[in-house]
């Protein structure tokens, strides 16, 4: 039978994602497409052909989160067999939100692995140096989807009359301000190299040599966890680092570079076709994930890259 | 107890210290056991070893609640060439009487367990903590300093292992010299229960000890070992710093070979090192023995030097627990007089006096010097190996007469008086 | 001035750095791994603490989990909360975020007039990211998450999340639940007067029977499969000693594999 699946989110390409993979783990199925404080994430939900649409029209000072209970009786009284939540971290709390409201089971960030009369999922755990298979059993099963799970068909918006507002007020949690990251414009996921950098770069200016580096091989630098976020680093923008908790990449070549290489940094590289490790520990556990690794001080290896790099172009 | 003042604050959380605390908690002294690894056992390794005696005195048939991996009941020594080995098997439940036996241990788990005994007893455990110093009023020890914190006790015992950082603050030994150590290194393997069994012929629970002699130590005296645990092998190395450091052998060298020496090969066959350490002995036994007590402080275990190496036994937690339990004694003897002088604590020297602490490293106090003999690690094993291989090789050539077979090879490089020399200084060790 | 009642929720995890994966049929080894505060927990904790010394508060440690997990009670006190909660319950080793977030609801209702309950953004293991707000709305209160940086001024709390897209700062009034980034402060490492300190602070054992919850009502709607080890097998060639053969080593190795 037709199944009624719900997609959630605020941001339009991962709701066009969120109906494009509806579609894909249950051709036609009936999607009801959630729009959270963005209009034009509800036009392209009704672009992308979801069948009824409501767009949460959020007040001043009103967080996207505040939309949970009232999202949750929607769903109630027009049930669902699977809802679809985009796994922002706005989106991962709005879920949480959500699934505790309805008395519901959440897998988060995670893939649907079967879609049937039960649904199966599975997710990283402990870092990622595991995968947790999980089946529902009772209740609506809620799933919040990493971005990039599936394709993103091109944007189309469509005004229809699909569309439902409602206007949301703010619940107890008021916003007073919002800093916007600066974007950095390199995009990570695309890039055919990476090389990355940890705490074993001393200083902010030592950037430059991995810079050089990336620049000969066409890539990008990146980071570990503490260098974007940590009191003293912070030297990369705080979305920049790549992990379990940061971004996935999947280039030809990854070389990290002073970095212990924690399960939780290296599940965000795993795919790297090749990966290099830099470590003057030859105890550090990076060693166990490289299919190249030099132990030695990277402030003589990365110079001496550079240099050897050099010569045989 | 006046906020941060203990009766006893021991330092080190292995067999010791861990006897210690368990000793005096039981009989309701406040008691601090300090570690400075995260938890107790984590820092540790040994050949995993132990002889019951001394243990099952304070806790008697601990081997019932106490993680351990095997009882022995199969004793071997093992004399190694480069490629072959003469090995004596010791089959013998007699191994495993209640008085005798010794089992298998994993370190992490039994130090753990043992520190959860004088937990359970009432002792306080502090981990994750090192100790820096001493605190000293006049002429006594008063407490201990970690970092900034400064805690004080009626006495402190120094159970901080083999390099005990306080026995030297107190001034009760100086370092220590590379004659007086040997460094053992150690590799857990792990294999399935079943396969362990089947490699060395053992029944359920029953475990086999190897002790080796010979080329593994590359001519540096000391030993190999080779012990069957649960679902794992250990597998170890002992050398004497000194002359490690005057033969210039490479020890992860040592070990590799080791490993792959056509007699362990097969044991370990098909293994994965789940955990690689490396540790220093204390092997000069009475000859290393610091000032064992000052004004409010005691030192056990490995911080006294208590180890006996044989060569073909390596004692040390039975030291440790005897010990640790003996100085637990002493202080209960200084608290019953409220007088916690070098005067009242001496008699901690008393009891180890009257103790197997005593008793076996006297008996067996020249056997270091034994131990230095080269000819033990190359000349006998050949001799004993080419021996035996004439004896049971069978190429149709004319026959030897078996004296004159032997006789031929005792003759070479002096072979025969060497062996009578050191078989002569072995009877006077042993 | 009322004293504030500030709950930190912290879970006890084995380390992950210590789980092996058996090579045969991918499942996880456990023998050898220690247990630890989750990691972002010793933040929810500090920030408790940090809380206390600026405004005085009464910090609760609270964790709920097998018998095991009561071991860290030590811990979670000698980094300066001060009274442990431990709800002991045996089902809890691995389960479902929604079950134990309706349990610490009711812990926290136990232990009462609370103004604030701190979590850790996510759990080390499971990352899970769901027990903060689920708790949030099983006590009927507001929930902030990812506070990199928070502030309290009288009984208003202003939060500065750590969004995808940029902060995002927020105000609510108490009580409320936040959950806190790695990032918001640096945890501090016990001292041992902290530690033996910790020892004498008072910790209470509770059942599910005695926050009156009958099994029944905290079944999981989640039924775990399996949890298999998803490591990559990769070649590991390792070059050390000399830097110029060890890179030149390198470098012919990724020319052979067409990757420069
Ligand atoms: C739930 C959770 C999620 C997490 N998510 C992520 C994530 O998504 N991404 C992430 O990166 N981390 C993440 N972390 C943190 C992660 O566990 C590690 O703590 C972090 O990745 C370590 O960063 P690092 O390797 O740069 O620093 P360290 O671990 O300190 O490593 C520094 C290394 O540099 C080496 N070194 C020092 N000097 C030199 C030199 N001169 N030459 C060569 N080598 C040198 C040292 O030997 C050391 O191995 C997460 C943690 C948790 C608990
Ligand atoms: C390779 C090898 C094989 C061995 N084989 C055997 C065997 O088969 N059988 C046997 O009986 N013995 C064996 N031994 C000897 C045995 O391991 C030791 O004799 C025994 O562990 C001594 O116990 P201990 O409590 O005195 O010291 P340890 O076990 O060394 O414990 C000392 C503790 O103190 C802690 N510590 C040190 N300094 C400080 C500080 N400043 N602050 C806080 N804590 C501190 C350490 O972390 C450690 O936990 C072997 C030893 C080695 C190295
Ligand atoms: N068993 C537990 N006991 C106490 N707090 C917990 C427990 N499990 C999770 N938490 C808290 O909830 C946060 C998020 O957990 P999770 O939703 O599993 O990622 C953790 O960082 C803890 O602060």
């Amino acid at each position: 039978m037709q199944k009624r699946v719900w997609v959630v989110s605020e941001k339009e390409e991962l709701m066009a994602e969120l109906i494009n993979g509806a579609g894909r783990i249950s051709p036609g199925a009936a999607v009801t497409a959630a729009a959270v404080g963005s209009a034009r994430a509800a036009k392209v939900a009704a672009g992308a052909g979801a069948g009824r649409i409501y767009y949460f029209k959020l007040g001043g000072g009103t967080p996207v989160e505040a939309v949970y209970t009232r999202l949750a009786q929607l769903i109630k009284n027009e049930g669902a067999d699977l809802v679809l939540v985009a796994s922002t971290r706005r989106g991962k709390t709005l879920a949480a939100l959500l699934a505790a409201e309805m008395d519901c089971g959440l897998a988060s960030e995670a893939r649907i692995e079967e879609f049937a009369d039960s649904v199966k999922t599975s997710r990283f755990v402990f870092g990622g140096l595991a995968v947790s298979t999980d089946v529902f059993v009772s209740g609506t099963p809620v799933v919040s989807v990493p971005p990039l799970t599936w394709e993103r068909p091109p944007l189309v918006e469509a005004d229809s009359p699909a569309i439902t507002e409602i206007a949301c007020e703010s619940g107890r949690v008021r916003v007073v301000g919002q800093k916007p990251r600066e974007g950095s414009t390199v995009n990570l996921e695309e890039a055919e190299v990476v090389v990355s950098v940890g705490r074993g770069v001393k200083r902010r200016e030592d950037l430059a040599m991995f810079e050089e580096l990336a620049g000969l091989l066409g890539g990008v630098v990146s980071c570990t966890r503490p260098i974007a976020e940590e009191e003293g680093y912070r030297w990369f923008p705080e979305d920049f680092y790549i992990g379990i908790t940061g971004r996935t990449v999947k280039p030809k070549l990854y070389i990290l570079a002073g970095s212990s290489g924690q399960i939780q940094h290296l599940s965000g590289c795993r795919d790297a076709k090749i990966f290099v490790g830099i470590n003057k520990n030859e105890e550090a556990p990076v060693f166990e994930s490289s299919d190249y690794g030099i132990v030695g001080d990277l402030y003589q290896v990365v110079p001496e890259l550079i240099k050897q790099i050099k010569e045989v172009r | 107890m006046s906020d941060d003042k203990f009766d006893c604050i021991i330092v080190g959380t292995g067999p010791a210290g861990s006897a210690a605390a368990y000793e005096l908690a039981r009989r309701g002294l406040e008691v601090a056991l300090v570690e400075k690894g995260d938890r107790p056992g984590c820092k540790n390794m040994t050949g995993g070893r132990l002889y019951c005696h001394s243990l099952r005195q304070i806790i008697p048939d601990f081997w019932e609640e106490a993680p351990v991996e095997r009882r022995v009941e199969k004793e071997e020594l093992c004399f190694l060439t480069e490629r072959g080995a003469v090995t004596l098997t010791l089959d013998n439940e007699a191994l495993g009487e209640e008085s005798a036996r010794s089992y298998t241990v994993l370190r992490a788990d039994f130090d753990a367990w043992l520190a959860g005994k004088a937990e359970e007893a009432g002792a306080m455990i502090v981990t994750g903590i090192r100790v820096d110093d001493l605190l000293w009023s006049g002429d006594r020890v008063c407490g201990i300093k970690a970092g900034e914190d400064e805690i004080f006790s009626d006495v402190v015992i120094a159970a901080d292992g083999v390099n005990s950082l306080l026995a030297r603050k107190a001034g009760l030994r100086g370092e220590l010299r590379p004659e007086h150590v040997a460094v053992g290194v150690k590799s857990v393997i792990a294999l399935p229960k079943k396969i362990v069994e089947d490699r060395f012929c053992l029944r359920e629970n029953t475990g086999a000890a190897r002790l080796f002699v010979g080329a593994c130590t590359k001519g540096v005296p000391g030993g190999g070992f080779l012990y069957t645990n649960k679902e794992s092998l250990s597998l170890g190395l002992v050398f004497n710093v000194a002359s490690l450091v005057k033969a210039g052998v490479s020890v992860a060298e040592a070990v590799e070979d080791f490993k792959f020496h056509p007699v362990i090969q097969p044991f370990v066959e098909g293994g994965e090192v789940v955990e690689y350490s490396a540790h220093l002995v204390p092997e000069a036994g009475l000859a290393m023995k610091p000032v064992l007590f000052t004004g409010g402080m005691l030192v056990a275990g490995d911080a006294a030097g208590f180890v006996l190496n044989t060569g073909y036994i390596v004692r040390g937690m039975d030291f440790a627990v005897t010990s640790g339990a003996l100085a637990a004694r002493a202080v209960m003897a200084a608290k019953e007089k409220g007088d916690f002088s070098a005067a009242t604590l001496k008699i901690y020297g008393d009891f180890l006096r009257q103790s197997h602490v005593f008793r076996d490293l006297e008996t067996y106090k020249n056997v270091p010097d034994l131990l230095e003999e080269p000819d033990l690690y190359t000349t006998f094993p050949t001799l004993a190996v080419d021996i035996l291989t004439d004896l049971f090789k069978v190429k149709g050539d004319p026959p030897e007469r078996v004296r004159k077979l032997v006789m031929r090879h005792l003759n070479r490089k002096k072979s025969f008086l060497k062996l009578v020399k050191t078989c002569w200084k072995g009877a006077r060790s042993l | 001035m009322i004293t504030l009642r500030v709950v930190a929720c912290y879970k006890y995890v084995l380390d992950e750095q210590d789980l092996r994966v058996n090579p045969g049929d991918r499942s996880l080894s456990t023998d050898r791994a220690a247990w630890k505060i989750s990691d972002f927990d010793r933040n929810a904790i500090e920030e408790a603490v940090r809380i206390k010394e600026k405004h005085g508060a009464v910090v609760f440690a609270l964790t709920a989990g097998p018998a095991g997990a009561k071991a860290s009670l030590k811990d979670a006190l000698a980094r300066g909360s001060d009274e442990g909660f431990f709800i002991q319950e045996e089902s809890l080793a691995g389960a479902d975020p929604a079950v134990t977030a309706k349990i610490l609801a009711r812990a926290i209702k136990k232990i009462g007039s609370c103004d604030l309950v701190l979590c850790g953004e996510g759990a080390s293991d499971d990352y899970a990211q769901q027990v903060g707000p689920r708790v949030a709305v099983h006590l009927g209160w507001p929930a902030v998450t990812y506070a990199g940086k928070i502030l309290l001024e009288g009984g208003v709390l202003k939060a500065e999340r750590k969004l995808d897209d940029g902060t995002e700062l927020v105000e609510l009034e108490l009580p409320a639940v936040v959950t806190v980034t790695g990032d918001i402060n640096v945890p501090r490492i016990p001292s041992i007067k902290q530690l033996i300190g910790a020892g004498k602070k008072p910790v209470q054992t509770l059942t599910l029977a005695d926050l009156g919850i009958e099994p029944g009502r905290v079944a999981s709607s989640l039924r775990s499969e399996s949890v298999k080890g998803a490591v990559v097998e990769r070649k590991r060639h390792i070059f050390k000693g000399d830097t110029v053969e060890a890179v030149s080593q390198l470098v012919t190795a990724l020319v052979k594999e067409g990757a420069i």
